[in-house]
């Protein structure tokens, strides 16, 4: 069964998102601090990520753990889970965020499959 | 406190080294006149001046200016440091000083026109000192000048006048000249160094109105994030609890349930979608004067980008969408904007076009131009309507009869992307048969701001 943790402060969309692709037949963990989420990862690789953006002590706190994931598990597919997709809302490029895939929230569950579908 | 700064110590520092250029050269100027002065003096006027003493002055003067440009030029060109330049200045001002004063003692004194040029120097020393530097300065130049005329009043030491017609008047006319001139000096720097220091309070406060400028900037992309987070995050959730529902997650659901729980969930799309327009309002009203930063983009992945982003909702309206863009077709622009423009068109394109209906977008090239049609085959614009469909809030009548929900943002926010990018947009359309909008952009734009310059900065940071 492929494994997918997802790393979000909010826990209706763990919650929710979870349920979903539990529902689809994946195996779900999740963390609610970039923190926990990169510690799980080393402990146990999952089939893909599911990170988002915005965390309550830092906005762009995603980005830089997009950069610590992607630098440790280069070929692990990655997906950024975002509220907003412009780039005058951050500070940087988003070419510059080493990311598979931007979603946006809320993103439809057959929509998120077929990403997934993609990359696993 | 605002503290007080001469240019050496403060920003002006980079075009104090072409102070300095211009400094060797003037003196330069200064050697070849008073040489030809002299000459002149000699050979043609025969005035009676201490020739030796003037030579000998005009000599050191020379070989200074020697040392000065060797200095400068040969060593310390490119790596003079703050306190090794405002060193160099102090030496040749002084120097100056010093051999100015020489050669007019020994030429005149206060006959001598060329005892204005210190007027110069103390004008030149405020430009590059503080003013306490410039008022020392000038007190000891008054002194000297000052204790100078006064022996020479009493013939304490000895005075070298260039006119002795003067006759019997000329120690008490001297005197009334030293003290016009100390007057001159005190009264330039007075006014030299007050100026100065209104101008750096100027600038100081320009600078300190340019950085609150730059920070209302952070603050306002602060507050998009924040507002987005705090409003489109619940939204997100009740979005995903819906779809629990309705996937059976908690258990078969009822006819009426379901259709109940999707009105809910078509309510909330809505309502992220309005948030979603209002931000990009803000943002757009907010920057009007303001250069957005470029970057060269494929066209074919923007597109792309958008597509995948309403591919959703086209098959919830049951509409189809078609695509067509050559895959080498690039855009140097803002990609905000660009995204703003695809993503508003494509989605009005959709939601006003009934199931079963048409969307297509096609991108090409022309001249310097990229050209971007939407076209749909849905409830269209009559037309006295038309020309106001561009406007802030407004919705034509078969919108608003079609769907409740809409904030009449949409294509006003996209008219003003299209203007900021420098480009046009012209509308057809027919009632009940579709519309389709014609966006044509600058394939390049160069607003003068190098992408990702400032933005590497914070990449760094991470």
């Amino acid at each position: 069964m492929q494994r997918i943790l997802i790393i979000d402060d909010d826990e209706d969309i763990i919650e929710t998102v979870g349920s979903l692709l539990k529902f689809e037949g994946y195996d779900v963990d999740f963390a609610i601090t970039t923190e926990k989420g990169i510690e799980k990862l080393e402990e146990n690789i999952p089939d893909l990520v599911l990170l988002d953006i915005m965390f309550p002590d830092k906005k762009t706190k995603g980005f830089d753990a997009a950069a610590i994931i992607k630098d440790l598990y280069a070929d692990l597919p990655l997906f950024v889970f975002t509220a907003i997709n412009r780039e005058y809302a951050f500070d940087f490029s988003m070419d510059d965020i080493k990311a598979d895939e931007f979603i946006n929230k809320p993103v439809k569950l057959d929509r998120l499959l077929e990403l997934i579908k993609k990359y696993t | 406190m605002v503290q007080e700064l001469s240019p050496i110590e403060s920003s002006a520092f980079k075009s104090l080294k072409k102070v300095i250029i211009w400094f060797i050269t003037l003196r330069w100027i200064a050697c070849i006149g008073v040489s030809m002065v002299l000459i002149l003096s000699y050979f043609i006027f025969h005035f009676q001046l201490q020739y030796k003493i003037l030579s000998i002055t005009t000599f050191i003067l020379i070989l200074l200016n020697l040392t000065y440009s060797f200095y400068f030029y040969r060593y310390k060109k490119q790596y003079l440091q703050r306190r090794e330049i405002h060193q160099f200045f102090q030496i040749q001002i002084f120097g100056d000083y010093l051999l100015l004063l020489v050669l007019v003692y020994f030429s005149g004194f206060m006959e001598n026109p060329l005892i204005y040029f210190f007027v110069f120097h103390i004008i030149i020393t405020s430009f590059l000192f503080s003013s306490r530097i410039v008022t020392l300065y000038t007190a000891i130049l008054v002194l000297v000048i000052g204790s100078i005329s006064f022996l020479q009043y009493f013939y304490i030491i000895p005075s070298y006048p260039l006119f002795t017609s003067y006759g019997i008047m000329a120690p008490i006319v001297r005197l009334v000249q030293t003290a016009g001139f100390s007057a001159l000096l005190v009264i330039t720097a007075y006014l030299t160094t007050s100026t100065i220091k209104k101008i750096d309070t100027r600038g100081k406060q320009f600078e300190i109105e340019l950085n609150k400028y730059k920070s209302l900037d952070k603050i306002k992309s602060n507050f998009i994030l924040q507002v987005t987070h705090e409003l489109r995050g619940p939204l997100a959730a009740i979005s995903g609890f819906h779809e629990m529902i309705l996937r059976g997650i908690t258990g078969e659901i009822q006819d009426q349930t379901r259709q109940i729980i999707t009105k809910a969930d078509r309510r909330t799309d809505n309502l992220l979608i309005i948030i979603g327009e209002m931000i990009d309002f803000a943002y757009i009203k907010s920057s009007d004067d303001i250069t957005f930063a470029t970057k060269e983009l494929s066209v074919r992945k923007i597109i792309s980008e958008n597509i995948s982003n309403i591919t959703t909702k086209a098959e919830q309206e049951e509409v189809h969408l078609s695509v067509a863009c050559p895959k080498h077709l690039r855009i140097k622009t803002n990609s905000d904007l660009i995204n703003i423009i695809l993503g508003n068109l494509l989605f009005n394109a959709i939601k006003y076009t009934q199931p079963g209906g048409n969307v297509s977008l096609i991108a090409s090239e022309k001249g310097h131009e990229v050209h971007i049609v939407v076209e749909d085959t849905g409830i269209g614009v009559c037309e006295d309507e038309i020309e106001k469909v561009f406007d802030e809030f407004y919705r034509s009548r078969r919108a608003r009869e079609m769907e409740k929900d809409g904030t009449g943002l949409g294509l006003s926010i996209v008219k003003k992307a299209v203007d900021a990018l420098h480009g046009r947009i012209i509308v057809h359309s027919k009632e009940g048969k579709g519309s389709s909008f014609h966006v044509f952009l600058p394939a390049y734009i160069d607003t003068g701001q190098i992408p990702g310059g400032e933005n590497a900065e914070n990449t760094d940071n991470r």
